[in-house]
């Protein structure tokens, strides 16, 4: 592959309702994924609040960017969190493989006979324990957040416990939406290898609506602030590190 | 996902092989798909549908390596894809007997109860020989058979995981890490945790929904309180060192449990009626909750008070197993 680390870039969209302050967060994820960013969505109910409005945005955000939508109950955040992620981060890499499969064989995984398909999968799955994985959760602090925020802040803690077991790198980075006072935005923990959790506790929610569009944009920020501070280091080399398409 | 349900009867042919089966019935379904019970040319087995091809892949993979490493897993039988119903990925495994431990052992009497532990921890001593580690251990992927004896068999390998990788499926409340006791990196300790929390809710209460948005010490306090109010006295210090990684793989764990005495009288099993003891396993969700929070006020500074009680419970408990030890050695 790649004579440089390949990395995985996501988004982690959670939310309970639905868009009303800046631009269309669809659009905003489809910019996300022409950049290679998959772009995952969790909405918590509680109760019924979130509504067909905002469940059937979540599921456009996801799509736009490439990704999946969990609708869930606050007790199944931690773990959702943690399955989304494991799991486009296995998609991207079975693109990747299946591409390389394409070019050096001419054949996709699904046309092998299922016992070879299941040793690729073996090496997907080695692969997925050793890419390097950033990461931007955009977490919804509208006022109807208020009671979530305890449940969120442990989920991160232990999305956390799951990047810090694997093999490959991970770096994360926290945005809440809206951010406190006239932010629309604000960055809660810029990347970091590990989750700076002290940062979470001044994650509280604020006045104001419900900026998705502007979060996700925020995140790309991020990610190319990354990219950039990579380039400068390295100045080497040519070529796009990202792995995803 | 688009999933669809296969009715019973239906026949299934492989793309592959020459396979050919009907389906009998659903016997579950899961995050990563549904297990029918089939009947093939040479008898019943067991049908995994997955909702991809590489996730069936995956999934057989660990499979064929755990089912030869393991005989507590099910023999793995065939992979293929459906041509009959078409884009159907499965694999066919042997059907494993028996029900899912917690609703079989609130029905056995202590010494049963005791081996079916101990059956657990003997197949997963088995596993940790070959660098692996279960994982998902929960209730629901242990099968235990009472007839003709007592048998407990491990179903869903989905989550085996080589020793030092990642933990990647897992049940927030078996999982050490969601309880502050560890990290979520496959290790032989790992699994006994698991066993430990498992045992811990089956013979008590599972925890209340309102753990999840409490911090790691307000959710040590829950789980030692759980501890203490374990039916099975004797097996608290255990217990201990199971979940605090004092205990450092299955064989361990029997080698420690064997010194634990079987207590002759269990609070819940001395019920005659089932159904309400499973009642009595499930309601305390709702029920107890007014007077956590009370206690959720205090915990910050109990918190404290209560780690040296876990201190002192698995000083306890070692100094237990080292005069046993010495106790052998003399003999």
């Amino acid at each position: 592959m790649a004579d440089h680390t390949p990395s995985i870039r996501q988004i982690l969209v959670i939310t309970d309702g639905f868009s009303n302050v800046g631009e269309d967060p669809v659009e905003a994820s489809a910019r996300a994924r022409r950049r290679g960013v998959t772009v995952n969505v969790v909405g918590v109910v509680d109760g019924g609040e979130m509504g067909q409005k905002g469940q059937d945005e979540a599921m456009s955000i996801a799509d736009a960017g490439g990704g999946m939508c969990r609708i869930v109950r606050p007790a199944e955040l931690s773990a959702t969190a943690q399955m989304l992620t494991h799991q486009t981060m296995q998609l991207t890499l079975q693109q990747v493989v299946s591409e390389q499969l394409q070019e050096v064989i001419g054949k996709d995984t699904i046309d092998l006979p299922p016992a070879q398909r299941s040793k690729v999968m073996q090496v997907v799955d080695r692969l997925e324990e050793a890419v390097r994985l950033e990461l931007v959760v955009c977490v919804d602090t509208s006022a109807s957040m208020k009671d979530k925020m305890g449940t969120v802040r442990e989920a991160l803690r232990d999305l956390n416990l799951s990047l810090q077991a694997r093999e490959g790198e991970s770096e994360v980075a926290v945005i809440a939406f809206p951010g406190s006072g006239d932010e629309i935005t604000r960055v809660i923990s810029e990347f970091t290898p590990e989750l700076n959790l002290d940062a979470l506790s001044g994650m509280l929610t604020a006045r104001g609506g419900t900026p998705t569009g502007p979060a996700i944009d925020a995140a790309i920020v991020q990610f190319d602030a990354k990219r950039r501070r990579a380039a400068d280091e390295e100045d080497g080399p040519r070529g796009s590190d990202a792995t995803g398409s | 996902m688009g999933r669809r349900m296969l009715p019973p009867g239906t026949r299934i042919k492989g793309k592959w092989s020459n396979l050919s089966l009907d389906v009998v019935k659903l016997l579950g379904e899961g995050a990563n798909g549904a297990v029918y019970l089939v009947h093939t040319s040479r008898g019943r087995a067991a049908m995994k549908v997955c909702a991809t091809a590489q996730d069936a892949a995956m999934e057989w993979g660990l499979l064929e390596r755990a089912g030869k490493l393991c005989p507590r897993f099910p023999t793995p039988i065939a992979i293929d894809d459906g041509t009959e119903p078409s884009g159907l990925y499965f694999y066919v495994m042997e059907s494993v007997p028996g029900r899912p431990l917690q609703d079989v052992v609130p029905t056995l009497g202590s010494a049963d109860a005791r081996l079916t532990l101990k059956q657990a921890l003997q197949g997963l001593a088995v596993l940790h020989r070959t660098g692996y580690a279960f994982c998902d251990v929960k209730p629901e992927n242990l099968l235990v058979a009472v007839t003709p004896h007592l048998d407990v068999r491990f179903v869903d390998v989905g989550g085996v995981t080589a020793f030092g990788r990642s933990v990647r499926q897992f049940t927030p409340i078996y999982d050490r890490g969601f309880w502050g006791l560890g990290n979520r990196q496959a290790d032989a300790a790992y699994d006994v945790a698991a066993i430990a929390l498992v045992w811990l809710f089956t013979n008590g209460s599972k925890p209340p929904n309102s753990v999840f948005q409490q911090s790691v010490s307000e959710r040590q306090d829950w789980l030692l309180k759980a501890v203490r109010r374990h039916g099975d006295s004797a097996l608290c210090a255990w217990l201990v060192e199971a979940l605090t990684g004092q205990i450092r793989d299955a064989e361990d764990a029997l080698l420690r449990l064997a010194t634990v005495p079987v207590t002759t009288r269990r609070s819940r099993s001395s019920a005659p009626h089932k159904p309400a003891a499973n009642a009595a396993a499930s309601a305390p969700v709702s029920t107890p909750a007014p007077r956590r929070k009370a206690g959720a006020r205090r915990s910050a500074v109990k918190s404290r008070r209560d780690w040296s009680e876990w201190l002192m419970w698995l000083s306890l408990g070692t100094a237990a197993v080292m005069a046993v030890a010495a106790w052998g050695q003399l003999l």
